[in-house]
């Protein structure tokens, strides 16, 4: 299964201010282990990742391209390949520099690349409670769950 | 099990076609069960139905300057383009470039001043929990609701009916010329009503019943019915008001039913700007009196035809508001493809109405007393934060509609805005929100708002109604502190709102606005698409659908044994004319005596009614 990630950063006024920046990280289930999917990088093209961005951070964020290019933007993409059947685990850690606001939001990706959960920075839960909804789910324990955020916390 | 037997057609050309007359016994479930299996099928397609050119950035040329970049469809393949929204002139134009197709440049908003003024009240949803569809495609060929939208339904629109019993020259969608007859069972209309019912956190609470023309069906008080007992708080009915000129019985019926307004279409106050029914219009006004069901008048704004009258307008609405509840203005929206120099004639936006209407009264009604749309999010989001219950909030795209309220007294109009500080209200209210959701204490809030509440109001200036004992200070604490609703009529009576919201077309097209619209259509097959993806892009959306669920007019003339044709509205202007109510409406607003009859004639046949003579 092929597998693709994006980081974004956008700066625009028109029509609302949105300051936001976002960066994900894949992890393959193995072993009741959440392992790091290594991704490669390359440029955003419009025509081909248009409606994988906006399935990325559509329910992620309420947010699309056509948000972006409405002001200043940066997008990448990671690209990478998993051989083994189970699910994909993806980690977006964001800040809102018009809210102050930073988080982390989850996406699970079933064996045959369906959603089965996404969270939404507006009606998600506490992060707490969806790091056990998270780590039920995949049926890892929560503290692996709880390191992994822990990194990405720290990080924005 | 219906849906074994789906009687489904589906054509060498990949038209899906349901056979419609093999389910008029179907039950609301038996159509949710269909409906999931055709949705998939009526989806727009890439590379069939539309493209995606998003390599060319439009450029800009000297003079011009850079507002913002968004994407737009292509008025003639649909396909999917970078635009530029800039500013020359004084005013808001869009510019896109199909590679097939070339440049096409239209205005986009008369005035910058106002845009950048509007602009900052815009306020965006925070889109919804569950949606009708899932993200298979990019904005706007994933109608919907996709989960990127960014809106919660303010208004749900149904169509109940394509007939109609005018053949109005610029309308495509009538029976007789789609050649097809959209007319869905009540259980059908159930079940898209439960499907616009079915998001959270705030599920649509308020319907228009829309056609053709809704009061051709005998089953539309049954109509009215269901949509209350499915949760509808607020139901209207857009119509021409034709049939409840010569039936107050329905008028009556339809407000016992529980209709709280309907909307008219009423284009000016002449027989020239307004051949649709002007004639009709005083006896149906007559009619709502008995019933006691208010109206929403509905003028289409176009340039060259009647953006001189919409002062005139505002004055009849006025002069009737004992039962006109408002007048909701609508800028042309331009359906079908016209050449630029055609479409410079017609084209009219929302702060061209606007500066016309500050005209024609002399300054009473200023631009600055209308706001757009989304600047009453902190009401919503004020009360919401203090009751901790989703409310509906208006976050359409600024650029999309405007409002005001107006009350008339000895014969000069008083905006809101003379009496209240809108701006410093809707800050304040902001900022509490603000705080609330922080998480200060409500109590403190509370107190707060309670002190400074007065500060927003001029009472000397407020209408004698809401002046006395100082009424609309009451009626401001009770909503604001009390969250006690019942006293809004109070407001309401005697004034008049002010709407506008300029539709889009292919040529203005907006992406930005259009992923932000309030204003759904419920489907047949369930999905919910905005107002301006349904009748922007209606190959794709509402034409697809309505057809799949259709009779041929041979089977539809078959079982009701009616033949369409006999269905045409013709006119008796002689006895219009000649009855008490029709002067008694427009004395005052021009010089009735002034046209002869034979121009009433005229202006009636050249619009497409036929005339009684
Ligand atoms: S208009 Fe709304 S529902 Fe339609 S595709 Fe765009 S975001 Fe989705
Ligand atoms: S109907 Fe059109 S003009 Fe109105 S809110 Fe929706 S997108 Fe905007």
């Amino acid at each position: 299964m092929s597998i693709k990630l994006f980081s974004f950063n956008v700066d625009t006024e028109d029509p609302r201010t949105i300051k936001l920046e976002a960066s994900g990280s894949a992890y393959i289930l193995k072993n009741r282990e959440l392992v790091p999917v290594p991704t490669t990088k390359r440029e955003f093209n419009e025509e081909q990742d248009i409606f994988d961005f906006d399935a990325e951070f559509g329910d992620l964020f309420n947010i699309s391209f056509n948000d972006l290019i409405h002001g200043e933007y940066i997008i990448e993409v990671y690209e990478g390949d998993v051989q083994a059947s189970s699910p994909i685990l993806k980690v977006y850690a964001y800040k809102d520099r018009v809210k102050g606001k930073s988080g982390v939001l989850f996406k699970i990706i079933g064996e045959d690349g369906a959603l089965i959960y996404t969270d939404n920075m507006y009606f998600s839960p506490p992060l707490q409670d969806r790091i056990g909804r998270i780590a039920r789910a995949l049926g890892v324990d929560r503290k692996h769950v709880e390191s992994i955020v822990q990194k990405y916390m720290q990080a924005i | 099990m219906l849906e074994s037997k789906l009687f489904l057609d589906l054509k060498e050309n990949g038209e899906v076609r349901v056979d419609y007359k093999k389910l008029r016994n179907a039950s609301a479930e038996d159509f949710a069960r269909i409906a999931d299996k055709v949705r998939p099928l009526l989806m727009p397609k890439l590379g069939k139905d539309y493209n995606l050119y998003l390599k060319t950035r439009p450029e800009l040329r000297e003079g011009e300057e850079l507002i913002t970049y968004t994407l737009s469809a292509c008025p003639y393949c649909n396909s999917l383009l970078r635009a530029v929204v800039f500013k020359r002139d004084g005013k808001v134009w869009i510019r896109k470039v199909c590679p097939e197709h070339g440049e096409i440049e239209e205005l986009y908003f008369g005035d910058y001043e106002m845009y950048e003024r509007f602009r900052r009240h815009q306020h965006d949803g925070r889109g919804n929990l569950n949606t009708h569809v899932p993200l298979v495609a990019p904005c706007p060929y994933n109608c919907g609701l996709c989960p990127r939208h960014k809106s919660h339904p303010a208004l749900i629109n149904i169509v109940v009916t394509n007939r109609c019993d005018l053949s109005c020259f610029y309308c495509f969608f009538f029976a007789s010329r789609a050649g097809y007859i959209y007319e869905p069972t009540l259980e059908h209309i159930r079940y898209m009503l439960r499907q616009a019912r079915r998001l959270r956190p705030q599920p649509a609470i308020a319907l228009q019943i829309t056609g053709g023309e809704p009061t051709l069906r005998d089953d539309l008080v049954d109509i009215v019915r269901i949509a209350k007992e499915e949760g509808y708080t607020h139901v209207q009915v857009n119509t021409t008001g034709i049939k409840l000129a010569f039936d107050a019985d329905l008028a009556r019926r339809l407000r016992e039913a529980g209709t709280n307004v309907l909307y008219m279409s009423f284009d000016g106050v002449t027989p020239y700007t307004n051949p649709k029914n002007h004639w009709e219009v005083p006896y149906t006004l007559d009619n709502l009196r008995k019933a006691g069901l208010g109206v929403v008048l509905v003028p289409t704004v176009i340039k060259n035809y009647n953006l001189h009258e919409v002062g005139k307008i505002v004055k009849f609405g006025l002069k009737h508001n004992d039962i006109v509840r408002g007048v909701n203005i609508q800028p042309v929206s331009i359906t079908g493809r016209m050449p630029r120099k055609e479409r410079d004639k017609e084209r009219v936006t929302i702060p061209d109405v606007i500066i016309e209407i500050e005209k024609e009264t002399e300054g009473q009604i200023s631009r600055y007393d209308w706001y757009p749309v989304p600047s009453v999010v902190p009401i919503s989001r004020f009360i919401e934060a203090v009751t901790g219950e989703p409310k509906i909030a208006f976050t359409t795209h600024f650029a999309c509609g405007a409002a005001t309220y107006v009350w008339q007294e000895n014969g000069e109009i008083i905006p809101i805005t003379r009496f209240i500080d809108v701006d410093g209200l809707l800050k304040f209210l902001d900022e509490k929100a603000d705080e609330l959701e922080k998480g200060k204490n409500k109590y403190l809030v509370f107190l707060d708002v309670l002190v400074k509440l007065r500060k927003f109001v001029d009472v000397s200036k407020a209408p004698k109604r809401l002046r006395e004992g100082k009424r609309i200070m009451r009626l401001l604490y009770k909503v604001f502190v009390r969250h006690d609703y019942s006293s809004l009529g109070e407001f309401h009576y005697n004034s008049l709102f002010l709407g506008m919201m300029h539709f889009q077309d292919l040529y203005n097209h907006d992406v930005a606005r259009v992923m932000r619209c309030d204003i759904h259509y419920v489907m047949p097959d369930g999905r919910e698409v905005p107002f301006c993806s349904f009748n922007v892009i209606p190959d794709l959306y509402r034409d697809r659908a309505q057809k799949a669920f259709s009779y041929t007019i041979k089977e539809w003339e078959e079982m009701t044994g009616q033949k369409l044709i006999d269905l045409k509205y013709r006119r008796n202007i002689k006895k219009l004319l000649s009855g008490e109510p029709y002067r008694r409406h427009y004395e005052g607003l021009f010089d009735i005596d002034s046209i002869p009859y034979e121009d009433h004639v005229l202006a009636s046949k050249k619009f497409g009614i036929p005339v009684i003579e």
